[in-house]
């Protein structure tokens, strides 16, 4: 009986750790492909370090459409306002403000979020794509306000945005900037990957899959979206500051629509239902812009220099059609039809 | 647990010309199970979506244990103790059977003042306890994990009243369960609505099977064209002749209240839901163009015959 007890509990903190290595170990080949990203983007011919900033910059502006959009089934047109809010806070309160970056930081972020908590207060009462709509509307009024108020400098823009300085560490180059934005990512993703995970992101998927019924289960769907929508605003303020600190300066076009659509794409791309989605679809919309600016020069020039566009599209429609869970969620569902495949044979064999 | 009381007073609910719900009053303290019935059309469907905050009456007003739940929004109904489930059946799709369950407990655990949002958290092991034992009761105990987008019909439509029955709720409303299910699971999904309202909980139930609805209910109201046409017991309802006609037109002597089985009855019947446009879709949420995407994806509803033998649990994708 002993014997049979400790099997049973062997078996049972075994399940358990195997539970945690699932858990744990995207993580971990996440993390060795964070570091190796340097090594390999400054020996390949494709790819210069900026990349790799930007690749991040982009990962992190998308990762709230996981919740919101992925989850939660609403779209946001509008992402690129917040990206902007985050970016002029931060440009205009460290150049004519004098302040700290983080502060800056920080106030941009809080600022989206309440925006995000104000608008969400009356789009989320009526039901449908008001909300893909009204963020549209958003960001085009946004734009063009930041491209003729004073204190966003006009159409010249807020330039000579300090680079960053954490713990006295001056971040000049595009490596040690690549560090500190692919921390922020990590983080992004444990704190994005835990709410989906957790009762709260159970509770946004009720939403979005019979939201007549998540509200007869006792769930406030507006309140609900709102909060999807706020953290969405706030991780995309964040991605806007660091790119502010990154670029050095920050105009109109920082807050242009077509950065809202290659935020949708880059999650729909990648996955919208998993945190892995949108680093995936930064990099493949990232290589994508690399390749139509290395291999189509001529074309890139007759379409007006944005033949990368056309690749997006093409991405996009390639990915909705064969993997329409994105790139990431296919990956996801082949391991775990593996997994589930090797489990199958273990059992058998035991038997 | 305190029997609901609950109270319909003169709720009309128009859609553009169509009154779908007509000056209906109604009032129900007695527990055990309400049936409600109708022909296809009647309002049914409308009245629980007033009755669970799904849609707006036009006037009147409803009322549970004296307060008025007209006008509140659905999540708050659902805290008041109203929960229901759906003619078109909607489970949350993405999630396993003990998520769907979950969902409701977290909601409830996450409404609680000061520790609000956490209490999910600290009590998960509690809430996955509490969902398990329901699911063991709808006989879902061994598929826990289970996606309920991978079960079949008859399946889902258990994980659904279990569902319902999460939160521990007062009044139950159930939208045909019975519809699309085998013989055998509406015998078992019969006799668990019974042993719930046995409970204390008060069922309103609509249904198309007349068989289970005379049997399982205490008493049973017909509406007509959104009135209210009789009320009282099986029995007085099955023997009355309004009802009859309502049903059959003038072909008393093909009654499927009391000749079940009857080949011609049977046929005039179902010829009477093939002509129903309410067959094809649910109405009762079609204008919300969220519940009409949900619609497409649950295309898969029964159909609505109302020969038991005719039906067939279907194979999910
Ligand atoms: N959202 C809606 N828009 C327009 N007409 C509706 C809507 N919902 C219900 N109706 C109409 O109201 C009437 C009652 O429908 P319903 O409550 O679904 O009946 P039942 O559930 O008894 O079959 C029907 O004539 C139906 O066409
Ligand atoms: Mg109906």
């Amino acid at each position: 009986m002993t014997a049979d007890t400790m099997r049973h509990e062997g078996r049972v903190r075994a399940d358990r750790l195997r539970a945690t290595a699932r858990l744990l170990l995207p993580y971990a080949v996440f993390l060795a492909i964070l570091l190796l990203v340097p090594a390999v983007f400054t020996r390949v011919p494709l790819y210069t370090m900026g990349n790799g900033v930007y690749m991040a910059i982009l990962a992190i502006a998308a990762l709230g459409l996981v919740p919101l959009t992925g989850f939660a089934g609403q779209i946001s047109l509008g992402q690129a306002a917040f990206f902007g809010t985050g970016a002029y806070f931060s440009a205009i309160l460290t150049v004519k403000s004098g302040l700290p970056a983080t502060p800056a930081a920080i106030l941009g972020m809080a600022t989206a979020g309440a925006a995000a908590y104000l608008f969400g207060r009356y789009l989320f009462r009526v039901s449908g794509h008001y909300l893909a709509l009204a963020t549209l509307g958003l960001g085009l009024v946004l734009t063009i306000v930041a491209s003729q108020l004073e204190i966003t400098g006009g159409t010249a823009g807020v330039v000579g945005v300090p680079s960053l300085a954490p713990f006295g560490v001056e971040l000049f180059d595009d490596v040690s900037y690549y560090y500190l934005v692919a921390a922020v990512l990590l983080v992004a993703v444990v704190v994005v990957d835990g709410l989906v995970r957790s009762w709260l992101g159970r509770s946004l998927t009720a939403v979005g899959d019979a939201p007549h019924a998540a509200a007869s289960s006792g769930i406030d769907i507006a309140a609900r979206k709102r909060l999807a929508f706020v953290v969405a605003a706030v991780l995309a303020a964040a991605a806007g500051s660091l790119y502010a600190h990154w670029a050095a300066y920050v105009d109109h076009h920082t807050m242009d629509l077509l950065l809202s659509l290659q935020l949708l794409i880059i999650a729909t791309v990648g996955g919208i239902r998993t945190v892995w989605g949108p680093v995936v679809g930064a990099f493949v919309v990232v290589t994508l812009l690399q390749v139509s600016q290395e291999l189509f020069p001529e074309l890139s020039e007759r379409v007006g220099g944005q033949a990368e566009i056309v690749l997006y599209g093409l991405a996009l429609i390639l990915v909705l059609l064969f993997l329409p869970k994105g790139l990431a969620g296919w990956a996801s569902d082949v391991i775990q039809r593996l997994t589930r495949a090797r489990a199958g044979a273990d059992e058998g064999g035991a038997r | 647990m305190t029997e609901a009381r609950l109270e319909i007073i003169d709720l009309t609910v128009r859609f553009g010309g169509v009154r779908a719900v007509d000056g209906l009053s109604l009032s129900h303290s007695q527990g055990g199970v309400l049936g409600l019935i109708g022909p296809n059309g009647a309002g049914k469907t409308t009245v629980l979506n007033v009755l669970s905050g799904a849609a707006p009456p036009t006037s009147g007003e409803a009322r549970l244990n004296g307060r008025r739940i007209t006008g509140l929004r659905a999540d708050r109904i659902a805290r008041a103790g109203v929960a229901r489930t759906f003619q078109n059946l909607q489970t949350f799709h993405s999630l396993s059977v003990l998520h769907n369950v979950l969902v409701p407990l977290e909601a409830r655990a996450a409404a609680k003042p000061v520790v609000g949002l956490f209490a999910p958290l600290l009590r998960g092991g509690q809430l996955r306890q509490r969902a398990a034992d329901l699911l063991g009761r709808v006989g879902m105990a061994d598929q826990l994990d289970t996606p309920v987008a991978s079960l079949p019909y008859g399946a889902r439509r258990r994980v659904e009243v279990a569902r319902a029955l999460a939160a521990d709720p007062r009044l139950v409303m159930l939208d045909e369960p019975l519809a699309g299910l085998s013989r055998a699971e509406s015998d078992d999904l019969a006799r668990l609505i019974r042993s719930v309202a046995d409970s204390g909980v008060t069922v309103l139930l609509v249904e198309h099977d007349m068989v289970a609805v005379m049997r399982i209910s205490d008493r049973v109201a017909v509406l007509e064209q959104g009135q209210l046409l009789a009320d009282g017991t099986p029995a007085e309802v099955q023997a009355d002749e309004r009802v009859r006609s309502a049903y059959l037109g003038d072909e008393l002597d093909y009654d499927p209240l009391l000749h079940k089985g009857d080949k011609r009855a049977e046929a005039a019947a179902r010829q009477r839901v093939a002509t129903d446009p309410d067959a094809a879709a649910d109405p009762g949420l079609a204008a919300d163009p969220d519940v009409a995407a949900d619609q497409e994806a649950a295309a898969d509803r029964p159909p609505q015959t109302t020969d038991r033998r005719r039906r067939e649990p279907r194979a999910q994708q």
